[in-house]
């Protein structure tokens, strides 16, 4: 991605963005250092990170380090185009004093690896999403790969520990909060009690904070996110219910003919939905369920598989990993008749799988009538609710978007959302299976499982995720703007010609930054 | 009940329109669902899946209809095909088989097979027609039409397209208050290809005839590659594409097809998936007479036991 700008145009966006952030930051007057990683291939990723970064340093002004640099693995599995030459480039013109090749300096340190349950998590994680399988194989720790994997977590751990020892770092901006170059970064901030932001792919600019005094130390980054999102949806958002329900309204309609849209969400025309009642559901249901051996009068439960190697162990969930949790959700289909079962794969499930997981499951339940197993895309949005009486995922964005339509869902793990009450989170795997078997027999009885309060809990995170944290500056270019060559222009026109004086970019950093809120808000939510 | 929440305060109900209804543009107001559809201008819409579903606002006449379904196989339908279903490049075109099915019903089948000519191939088109009663399209007014995949006995593997109705288009939905005829009695063209379909219901007896055409060369995949999507690789590929359809042409014309007496047929009904007994009953010099000797509840797929993909099929009444 980053070969495909323009020569001419990657240099005209640098040398404008370099004027731009040197009559923009303020000198810093201390040692102060804020740390901004920089490992991901994609532009857009680091543009955001950089720039959330340099709106601090306008209220404490700080160095800018930059971590870069890319390893073999890493390369092959996902980014065969990285450049550290222009990451150094687009760095030092967002105004970075230095920029650290941190894959480079772990080659060449020589530690030994370390048995710290915490370096082995990472470790595990790293490999699995590396070598794109589900579980780590039989005898991993012994695997040359493995090793090298476990002595580099290692050495990195060793090197972000030095980076934030000094005691000057005023906050580490990272795009990820996973795998072993991120999430040691992370591990190393909460240790070191250094404020974390934590910047999203998608929409304008969103990100997440997660400060030391808020951080009890108790579960991981992501568990600790989870529970003051939760905290800000219940106590700044829901009380607000009904002055934002038309905009709420106004969002869950766009959500669903798929206009606004993050960046991962299915995308095509495939993904509008045009049902608007019962009785169109009802029909176009019953040609559905004829494709898939089903009828239409038995509860139809659908399970979204997840990427299966996608940050393992990274938030709280019941099973031990995402291909246990499908795997044995498949085995209790296969035991329950009463049911229909309709089992999706992730749509992205290639970049994360070479061992054909999804295939394999299915394959161990070929012989069953009422389960099914299909590909995501090969149905249609309206097909899927048409034919979806009750949802289930770990922490698929379905948790969030069919509750908003008044389809229930049931999540055996946590997301970003999970706290604000529009699914049912169970905190067990006995639960998990009673709440499934109580799911079915409720819908059997006619009984509805979502309630209203959920429905509009579940509009406003719409509202929320999509509008009210999503800060609207000509600084990040939405999402979309691309290709590579579009964006630089853009950008080049904001750098060259837009007064930097009251940026949103600027204000709701400050915001977010001196109250210490979770969530970078697009406007004040405090009443 | 779910479905309740489905609607926000920003979605605009459908309008239901009346009969008579002749629905040809994905942008019609009647057109209220698609389903693995791409809406269309001139034509309802192309199917994009492996199935497909359009769904219709008709106010309800409270009598019984009639409704007619137009459906295409043209050349951006096979290219569609052929990009997503990535056929070996030697495999030759093959006839397309899809099930029209209407509020969770069969209704009836299209066979779609492409006249070949010495330049390029023409549009195959069919016309279904079907009958409802006036509780079948009633209250709501929703009328589901969907082509779907049919059953495929293991002797058409090879002989018809895998992902039928990929890529086809539905040009047209009619709907009018019923007729005294029944649907389905027109008589049918010559299929282009080797195989038949009797409309449900059909004569027990009834004249299968046999006329040579010439067979279908391989289908076009558009280039993958940044070297051959390059304007002066499609143009060689033009060349080699057109050499292809000569070279096929002129092998059918040296190993002509000649339309002999069946010697037996393969027959299934395609509501089910069961195999129908078919006898041969007389050769004579226009064709050969037939009978089906077992039960059938919907269309019936008639194919030759010898595969010929220089022979087309009609069936006609018997005199």
């Amino acid at each position: 991605m980053w070969l495909n700008a323009n020569g001419k145009e990657l240099q005209w966006f640098l040398e404008s963005a370099s004027v731009y952030w040197e009559k923009n930051l303020p000198r810093p007057t201390d040692d102060s250092v804020i740390l901004v990683e920089a490992f991901h291939q994609d532009i857009r990723v680091n543009l955001r990170n950089l720039a959330f970064a340099n709106a601090i340093r306008r209220l404490r002004p700080a160095r800018m380090v930059v971590l870069t640099g890319v390893e073999e693995q890493w390369r092959r599995t996902l980014w065969s185009g990285f450049d550290v030459d222009k990451v150094r480039g687009v760095a030092e013109a967002f105004g970075a004093a230095e920029v650290i090749d941190v894959w480079d300096r772990v080659r060449r340190m020589n530690t030994a690896a370390a048995e710290d349950p915490a370096l082995i998590a990472y470790t595990d994680a790293t490999y699995c999403r590396l070598a794109k399988v589900p579980r780590l194989p039989e005898g991993h720790r012994d695997r040359p790969d493995y090793r090298l994997r476990h002595a580099y977590a290692t050495r990195l751990f060793e090197l972000y520990q030095g980076l934030f020892a000094a005691g000057n770092v005023v906050a580490l901006v990272t795009s990820h909060v996973d795998y072993d170059q991120w999430g040691l970064a992370v591990e190393s901030a909460r240790r070191a009690r250094v404020p974390i932001i934590h910047t999203q792919q998608t929409g304008c600019l969103k990100a997440y904070g997660l400060f030391p005094q808020a951080d009890t130390g108790t579960g991981t980054f992501r568990e600790e996110l989870t529970r003051q999102i939760g905290d800000v949806f219940e106590t700044r958002v829901w009380p607000r219910r009904e002055e934002l329900k038309p905009i709420a309204e106004l969002v869950a309609w766009r959500a669903k003919v798929n206009l606004g849209r993050p960046s991962w969400w299915r995308g095509g025309v495939t993904a509008s939905v045009d049902l608007n009642n019962p009785a169109e559901r009802a029909r176009l249901r019953s040609h559905v369920v004829d494709r898939l051996g089903f009828v239409s009068d038995k509860p139809v439960v659908t399970v979204f598989n997840h990427a299966v190697s996608d940050a393992l162990g990274t938030n709280r969930e019941l099973f031990p990993s995402l291909a246990d949790w499908f795997a044995d959700t498949a085995a209790y289909a296969a035991e329950h008749p009463e049911a229909q079962w309709l089992f999706l794969d992730h749509p992205s499930q290639a970049l994360y799988d070479s061992t054909g997981f999804f295939d394999s499951v299915a394959a161990a339940h070929r012989k069953a009538r009422h389960v099914a197993f299909r590909p995501s895309a090969t149905l249609s949005k309206n097909a899927l609710w048409s034919l979806t009486d009750l949802g289930v995922t770990v922490r698929g964005s379905v948790s969030n978007e069919l509750p908003a339509y008044g389809i229930p869902v049931i999540q055996a793990g946590w997301s970003e959302w999970s706290s604000c009450g529009l699914s049912t989170v169970v905190d067990d795997r006995d639960a998990y299976f009673k709440t499934l078997e109580q799911g079915i027999t409720a819908i059997r009885d006619g009984v509805d499982l979502v309630t209203e309060e959920q429905v509009r809990r579940a509009r406003l995170w719409l509202w929320l995720y999509r509008s009210g944290t999503d800060v609207v500056t000509p600084l990040v270019p939405q999402w979309e703007v691309w290709p590579a060559d579009v964006l630089l222009k853009t950008m080049r026109a904001t750098f060259r010609h837009i007064e930097a004086d009251a940026d949103p970019l600027f204000t709701a950093v400050e915001r977010m930054w001196t109250r210490r809120e979770p969530m970078l808000t697009r406007t004040d939510f405090t009443p | 009940m779910i479905g309740a929440w489905f609607a926000t305060d920003y979605d605009v109900a459908p309008t239901a329109i009346e009969l008579p209804v002749d629905v040809a543009s994905g942008r019609d107001d009647g057109v209220c669902i698609v389903d693995q559809v791409i809406r269309g201008t001139g034509i309802v819409g192309r199917v994009s899946g492996d199935y497909g579903a359009v769904g219709l606002k008709v106010r309800s006449p409270g009598v019984a209809t009639r409704v007619t379904v137009v459906v295409h196989l043209d050349e951006v339908a096979t290219r569609w095909w052929s990009d997503r279903v990535r056929p070996p490049r030697t495999a030759p075109e093959l006839p397309r088989l899809v099930l029209i099915r209407a509020q969770g019903e069969l209704r009836g089948a299209a066979l779609l097979c492409r006249p070949q000519g010495l330049r390029r191939a023409g549009g195959a088109k069919a016309t279904v027609c079907f009958d409802l009663t006036a509780e079948e399209l009633d209250g709501d007014g929703l009328l589901m039409v969907e082509l779907a995949e049919p059953p495929r006995p293991s002797w058409v593997a090879g002989r018809l397209a895998a992902r039928s109705a990929l890529g086809v288009r539905i040009d047209q939905i009619s709907v009018r208050a019923q007729r005294h005829t029944p649907a389905g009695a027109c008589e049918p063209d010559p299929t282009g290809c080797d195989l038949a379909l009797l409309a449900p219901n059909p004569p027990e007896r009834f004249r299968l005839e046999l006329t040579p055409v010439p067979p279908a060369p391989p289908l076009p995949r558009s280039p993958s590659n940044r070297w051959t999507r390059r304007r002066p690789a499609r143009a060689g590929f033009k060349v080699l594409r057109a050499a292809r359809r000569a070279g096929t042409r002129v092998v059918a014309e040296v190993n002509k097809s000649r339309p002999g007496p069946v010697r037996g047929v393969h027959a299934v009904d395609l509501l089910t998936g069961v195999p129908v007994a078919v006898e041969v009953v007389a050769h004579g010099p226009g064709g050969t007479d037939l009978r089906l000797t077992g039960a059938a509840q919907g269309p019936v797929l008639l194919g030759l036991e010898q595969p010929d993909r220089g022979l087309s099929c009609r069936i006609v009444a018997t005199p």
